[in-house]
């Protein structure tokens, strides 16, 4: 699937990067450390954890799209971060959940 | 009782995430500069820049007669993510704490592309070489494991930046546990530690800090915090912070 499918839905806001990218798995974790060996090459990120790590991280393991769940505000470094990585960050206030489910479906 | 001026929460450039011009020794003579008479260099997950920390703050006590006390830190990322500093009276000390923690640390290649690098500098201050295991991820011991050891090296522990939205005790856990038995706590704010006490997030018995949490030699001593003792030791600072004095 490719982003831009997700971001018809109107809970989805992209806040940087690119709208078309490619994506292969979701991916749900909030621990950085654990995420750091898990998450997918190509894979769409969703948590809650807005950090500037959290964007290395994903950039460490080529995920293509994070997705901040329930409501969180992207911080500025993060945005800045993504933005050097061109990496997609997307916003939501559905929990995290309902933000994987519906990225689920696009996939399916 | 006399107020000494402190920042426990400082950063050398052996943290990844740390301006690589933040030489330790730059941070005790800066910190000696601006007359902060406690400093604890506190790298992630990390004690292995304090010998340079250490024989700095010597050089300044001894050589130019700067009243300083020096503590060997470590800012722990605990197994639930939470940022928990750790202080020790000496380097020894620090050091033993910094094999226990090293040992505990998923083995993860430094990538400094990504992370940033993580230098290590010598006792005269010279760059000496790039830590290779990554400091970033959490240590395999628990937030309930942290006090224990620390104290059986004679060092105090107490959870970092409570108020922060990430790796704090508070936006990890949701709550402060008092069991952990953590006899002080540390918030970027100091304005928000009255409220959280008053709020009962927080007992109202502990002692709230804060420091700079520095990361580029600018920010040291930003706090501008002091603390009452009635003497400049590790011994006071640690009863105090333990509230015992």
């Amino acid at each position: 699937m490719a982003l831009e499918t997700l971001l018809q839905d109107p809970n989805f806001t992209l806040v940087s990067g690119p709208s078309d990218c490619s994506l292969s798995r979701v991916f749900c974790c909030d621990l950085l450390s654990v995420a750091m060996s898990r998450a997918p090459e190509g894979g769409i990120w969703i948590t809650v954890m807005n950090n500037l790590n959290t964007l290395a991280v994903a950039s460490l393991c080529e995920v293509h799209a994070v997705v901040l769940a329930e409501n969180v505000i992207p911080q500025e470094d993060v945005i800045q971060r993504a933005k050097l990585e061109g990496i997609s960050l997307i916003s939501t206030p559905l929990p995290i959940f309902e933000a994987a489910l519906a990225a689920q479906n696009c996939l399916d | 009782m006399p107020l000494f001026s402190y920042d426990l929460h400082l950063h050398s450039c052996l943290s990844p995430c740390a301006d690589d011009e933040n030489n330790p020794v730059d941070l005790v003579m800066l910190g000696a500069l601006l007359g902060i008479q406690i400093l604890a260099l506190t790298d992630h997950n990390s004690g292995k820049n304090l010998p340079a920390f250490f024989a700095a703050a010597k050089q300044v006590k001894e050589e130019q007669g700067i009243p300083l006390l020096a503590l060997g830190g470590m800012e722990l990322t605990t197994a639930e993510e939470v940022h928990t500093l750790c202080l020790f009276e000496n380097c020894e000390a620090a050091l033993a704490f910094d094999r226990l923690v090293e040992a505990k640390l998923p083995n993860i290649d430094h990538r400094p592309e990504i992370f940033g690098r993580q230098l290590l500098v010598d006792e005269k201050g010279e760059e000496c070489g790039e830590y290779p295991k990554l400091l970033i991820p959490a240590a395999d011991i628990s937030l309930y494991e942290v006090r224990p050891l620390v104290e059986d090296l004679g060092g105090i522990c107490f959870p970092a930046h409570i108020d922060r939205s990430s790796y704090s005790l508070l936006a990890n856990l949701g709550l402060f546990p008092t069991d952990c038995g953590f006899p002080c706590f540390e918030v970027a704010d100091i304005a928000k530690a009255e409220e959280l006490m008053r709020l009962g997030v927080v007992p109202s018995s502990l002692l709230p800090l804060s420091s700079s949490d520095a990361h580029r030699l600018e920010d040291l001593g930003s706090k501008q915090q002091k603390i009452e003792l009635p003497e400049l030791s590790a011994p006071a600072l640690f009863a105090k912070l333990k509230g015992i004095l």
